[in-house]
């Protein structure tokens, strides 16, 4: 592993004095890259004994290629992209799940309430009341029930409607 | 140590261990990811996301499988989506083997270890594999470049071991014949020769 390969964290709060618990942490890494590399399969072109020269040379050539290639997008730079990238998390799906459960029970109360509401219920022999919606009776004609210079009261039925006006009452009256 | 415990770290989501392995890994995973879809630029998206997709899939992978053989599973189905997606797959297969490789011929191959030429070695590799079948491909990239098992190659292609040697006899055979004739004078193993210049 190169000077370039190691990573310490001097300095880091909560790590103690720099150096003293870093180092133990690079030997991990080192080790762990270490074990690593043995995890690489054997060489390759063992298996290619029986085939004739010009297929072996063939093969080689591939395998020598593609043993060169490197990535176009530099390992720095990926990782920092894969840095930047909030990665999956099961808590905004939990979230999300849980929002969708509360949404669909509080729909459910709703639509169950409204059921309730609009459920038959059994008042005796139907009338034709019950159901069908009656318009309400013309309304009686507006009566004048109050005026002044700066109001004008209108009264139907139980509705009482005031309106204020600097304009004279008695013009809003004769208005059509 | 067993593969488990090295991969400890990487789940535990230790920042450092994450770094190394994807210092290690990458270059790798882009092999494998250019091996399969035979295409640089692509391969190199492809093997973000592949990196990313290997460690959102850590959790699940099972430590009695092997390491290497699912990690190449995984990047081998990312590759099979996006081949599905953009449908290489259907023209690689046929228009590979109508039109045969782009690169010129009789020039000698050049050596993989010039890095001048890297990118004329990456062209050829390119047309080189696309002028496989998919599943020749995958069963060679999987077998003589990347070196895993027959077993192994088996596994991630699901099929037999027996279906992992045909495919290779193809391959092998299809690659002998394209690149035989720029391969004179090629010593295996070493690129290209002076002599190998017409």
């Amino acid at each position: 592993m190169t000077d370039g390969d190691r990573h310490t964290r001097d300095g880091a709060p909560g790590e103690g004095a720099p150096g003293e618990g870093a180092p133990a942490h690079s030997d991990a890494i080192e080790t762990l890259g270490a074990l690593w590399s043995q995890l690489q399969p054997p060489a390759r072109g063992a298996a290619l004994s029986a085939q004739d020269d010009a297929t072996r040379s063939a093969v080689a050539w591939m395998q020598n290629g593609y043993a060169a290639l490197q990535p176009l997008t530099p390992s720095t730079v990926a990782r920092q992209h894969m840095a930047r990238r909030p990665r999956r998390s099961r808590r905004p799906a939990g979230r999300s799940l849980a929002a969708a459960a509360v949404l669909a029970v509080l729909l459910g109360g709703t639509l169950a309430l409204n059921g309730l509401r609009t459920a038959p219920v059994d008042r005796g022999p139907p009338r034709p009341d019950d159901s069908v919606a009656v318009a309400p009776a013309a309304p009686a004609a507006a009566v004048v029930s109050g005026a002044d210079a700066e109001h004008l009261e209108l009264r139907s039925g139980p509705v009482r409607l005031i309106l204020l006006t600097n304009a004279s009452p008695l013009a809003l009256r004769n208005d059509p | 140590m067993s593969t488990d415990l090295i991969l400890q770290p990487l789940l535990r989501g230790d920042p450092e261990a994450i770094d190394a392995w994807y210092r290690r890994e990458h270059p790798e995973v882009y092999r494998l990811c250019f091996g399969f879809l035979a295409e640089a630029h692509e391969a190199d998206d492809a093997a973000q996301d592949a990196m990313l997709r290997i460690l959102d899939r850590l959790p699940s992978y099972d430590p009695d499988r092997g390491y290497r053989a699912w990690r190449n599973t995984v990047v081998l189905n990312l590759c099979r989506d996006r081949l599905r997606r953009r449908g290489a797959r259907a023209r690689a297969t046929e228009g590979a083997m109508r039109a045969g490789p782009t690169f010129a011929q009789p020039a000698a191959l050049p050596g993989p270890e010039d890095a001048a030429q890297a990118a004329e070695v990456r062209a050829i590799l390119a047309s080189a594999l696309t002028a496989l079948s998919p599943r020749e491909r995958e069963a060679f990239v999987l077998r003589d470049l990347q070196g895993e098992s027959t077993a192994d190659a088996a596994e991630a292609l699901g099929i037999s071991p027996s279906s992992v040697r045909s495919l290779l006899t193809l391959a092998r055979r299809r690659l002998r014949n394209l690149l035989g004739p720029r391969l004179v004078g090629l010593v295996p193993g070493a690129g290209a020769s002076p002599e190998a210049d017409r």
